[in-house]
């Protein structure tokens, strides 16, 4: 059976990522719990975390320490996880499911579709009295966004997806109208906002982790994980789709109906990241390229491997943006789209140049 | 016996194929030929059940194929395109493995990197293996699927024989070189010696004279003629089908008839 050692090896070396992809996001997490202006080392971190999980605390810390991580930094480094995870595996179905490597959830309009959903929601909801009394308030801004997001992403599918050929054209630029459209309704609703929202708008356009609550992060993280969740057992749908539509039918998949799952499923995921954090853009499109440099496309290690990098480099990414210009706090999805932006125009010079990814 | 009853399949206004019976039972090789419009692809479409007939039926084992659970049909049938882009680099070893994924219920991974690795020794792409697929030659990736088709209907040897198999090649042999063209269809010849009925569209006439055990011939979306080869490889038939004068004869060396131009 010598003949089969590669695949061991192939085995063994996905084994080691994903140790590496793990530890990476403990690290980045207790980073991101430690770091800030009050500085929490490691270890004081795991004993507030144990405490929290209703173990004995091996070391002490100080009542400020404890409330600073459990009111501040936990739920911000949580939201971090959620968010950093939703975009990425969505960017990386997507990608699978336009078979093609440019597909991002902000760059096809879906972010901006659900943005616009989730502002319309901030200025002409108000108090949401129309609601009927059963639905759980809470649930209103990510319900709303996950809509908003469903249109975007299911519109620009139906333009560019004629014939199970992707048209990459017709996708990016029906992004690019999407994302008009939406623009031009969130300047609409800035023009007759007041002055409080238009303190909560700005924060949205640019992206921010900053201002979460247990409160505010929980109904949004079911509704990521409804999303997420279910993805990650996409793999061999995506595998076959790399070979098109035709082949994945002949070998036994219900491509439509698989389809319109996947399309439900990442709308949901990234509205509801977006009805928290506003739009961060390029995580989707980075992280599973970064991914699919070290793992090749196999979608069984692409799609776990994207939640657990993504999940770090945002967490990563948010130490950087509330510690860069202290005292105060950059939005992060300009850092993003500092990164990604260029990382961006470097993927269509390298397709231009060989016609290959 | 998979079968097409009285198919007509319309695309827009356009009809592709007209009242198209057809049908291929395991153990034969069973050639589609015509010139280029003729509804050959179409056809094969039509029995993958790919396509759905605006009339008539597709039948396989006497079952409406639009009946057969996905996963049942796939382990029944496979079918080798024209044209594959992959959209991102796999190997052709992890291309080849993908023809297991109608067993993803009972998956085991050594098994089928096994079972991958003996079919693409079967269509001589094993030194491909660690290979990317979009570096590889239109003829070695077309090699590299027939591989990928031939695992997705192996069987163990005590099944072999009682479920009904057939292989669809939609013309196999396209970016071949004369080398490979042959040990293409000495493949599909062999996969249809263990039980497996296999249909291909075939451009080459002389090819389908050699290989094939019946021949449809077809013409504007119809069957013009089908049968034995040399009941369907006449001079004057080909002639009207084709429009070139054509003259058959026996092949010098091979007990097969032959097609040339005059």
């Amino acid at each position: 059976m010598e003949t089969l050692e590669p695949a061991r090896q192939i085995r063994n070396r996905r084994f080691l990522w994903f140790v590496g992809a793990f530890s990476l996001l403990v690290g980045s997490f207790l980073l991101a719990a430690g770091y800030g202006a009050v500085e929490i080392s490691p270890d004081k971190s795991i004993a507030i975390l144990l405490k929290q999980l209703g173990f004995d605390p091996p070391w002490s810390f100080s009542a400020k320490e404890e409330l600073v991580l459990t009111a501040i930094r936990f739920p911000r480094a949580c939201l971090a996880v959620l968010a950093g995870a939703a975009l990425a595996i969505s960017g990386a179905t997507l990608q699978g499911l336009f078979r093609n490597p440019l597909a991002d959830p902000a760059l096809i309009g879906v972010s901006n579709g659900a943005a616009l959903a989730a502002v319309t929601v901030i200025v002409l909801g108000g108090t949401a009295a129309w609601l009927p009394y059963w639905f759980p308030h809470e649930f209103l801004l990510p319900v709303a966004a996950f809509g908003g997001g469903l249109v975007a992403v299911y519109t620009v599918y139906v333009l560019a997806g004629a014939n199970g050929q992707t048209d990459v054209a017709t996708m990016l630029l029906g992004g690019v109208a999407i994302t008009a459209i939406a623009g031009a309704g969130i300047g609409f609703l800035i023009f007759i906002s007041d002055e409080q929202q238009l303190r909560d708008l700005n924060f949205w356009m640019l992206g921010g982790l900053g201002g979460v609550t247990w409160k505010s992060l929980i109904p949004a993280a079911c509704l990521i994980l409804v999303g997420l969740v279910p993805l990650l057992f996409m793999s061999r749908f995506l595998n076959a789709m790399l070979l098109g539509e035709a082949e994945a039918h002949h070998l036994g998949f219900d491509v439509e109906r698989t389809k319109r799952m996947i399309i439900l499923l990442t709308a949901l995921a990234t509205g509801a990241t977006v009805a928290v954090t506003g739009v961060i853009g390029f995580v989707g499109l980075v992280v599973p390229h970064l991914v699919r440099l070290v793992t090749g496309p196999d979608h069984a290690a692409v799609l776990p491997l994207s939640v657990l990098t993504g999940a770090s480099l945002m967490l990563i990414a948010d130490v950087v943006a509330r510690t860069i210009v202290l005292p105060a706090e950059l939005p992060i999805g300009i850092l993003t789209a500092c990164i990604g932006g260029p990382f961006f125009l470097w993927l269509l010079a390298r397709r231009r140049s060989t016609r290959g990814w | 016996m998979l079968e097409a009853r009285n198919i007509s399949v319309k695309i827009g206004s356009a009809e592709l194929l007209h009242d198209v019976s057809f049908e291929v039972s395991p153990g034969e090789v069973v050639a589609i030929v015509g010139p280029n419009g003729a509804g050959k692809s179409t056809l094969l479409k039509a029995l993958s059940g790919l396509i759905k007939p605006v009339s008539g039926e597709v039948l396989l084992e006497n079952k409406a194929i639009k009946n057969w659970p996905r996963l049942e049909l796939a382990q029944r049938r496979a079918v080798l395109s024209q044209k594959i882009e992959l959209a991102l680099p796999f190997t052709a070893l992890e291309v080849v493995v993908l023809g297991r994924a109608p067993y993803r219920k009972t998956y085991n991974h050594q098994e089928n990197l096994a079972l991958a690795l003996d079919a693409m020794r079967q269509s001589g792409t094993e030194q491909f293996a660690e290979r990317s697929y979009t570096s590889l030659s239109g003829g070695e990736q077309q090699r590299v699927h027939l591989a990928r088709v031939l695992i997705q209907i192996w069987r163990q040897q005590d099944t072999a024989r009682t479920e009904e198999r057939y292989l669809l090649l939609d013309e196999p042999t396209s970016s071949l070189d004369l080398a490979h063209q042959h040990t293409t269809l000495e493949v599909a010849k062999r996969t249809a010696a263990e039980g497996v009925g296999v249909v291909a569209v075939l451009h080459d006439l002389n090819l389908a004279a050699m290989y094939a055990d019946r021949i449809y011939l077809m013409k504007d979306g119809l069957i013009d003629s089908s049968g034995a080869v040399e009941d369907v490889l006449q001079g004057d038939i080909l002639e009207r089908v084709f429009d070139l004068p054509l003259s058959v004869s026996r092949h010098p060396t091979r007990p097969c008839l032959q097609v040339v131009a005059t």
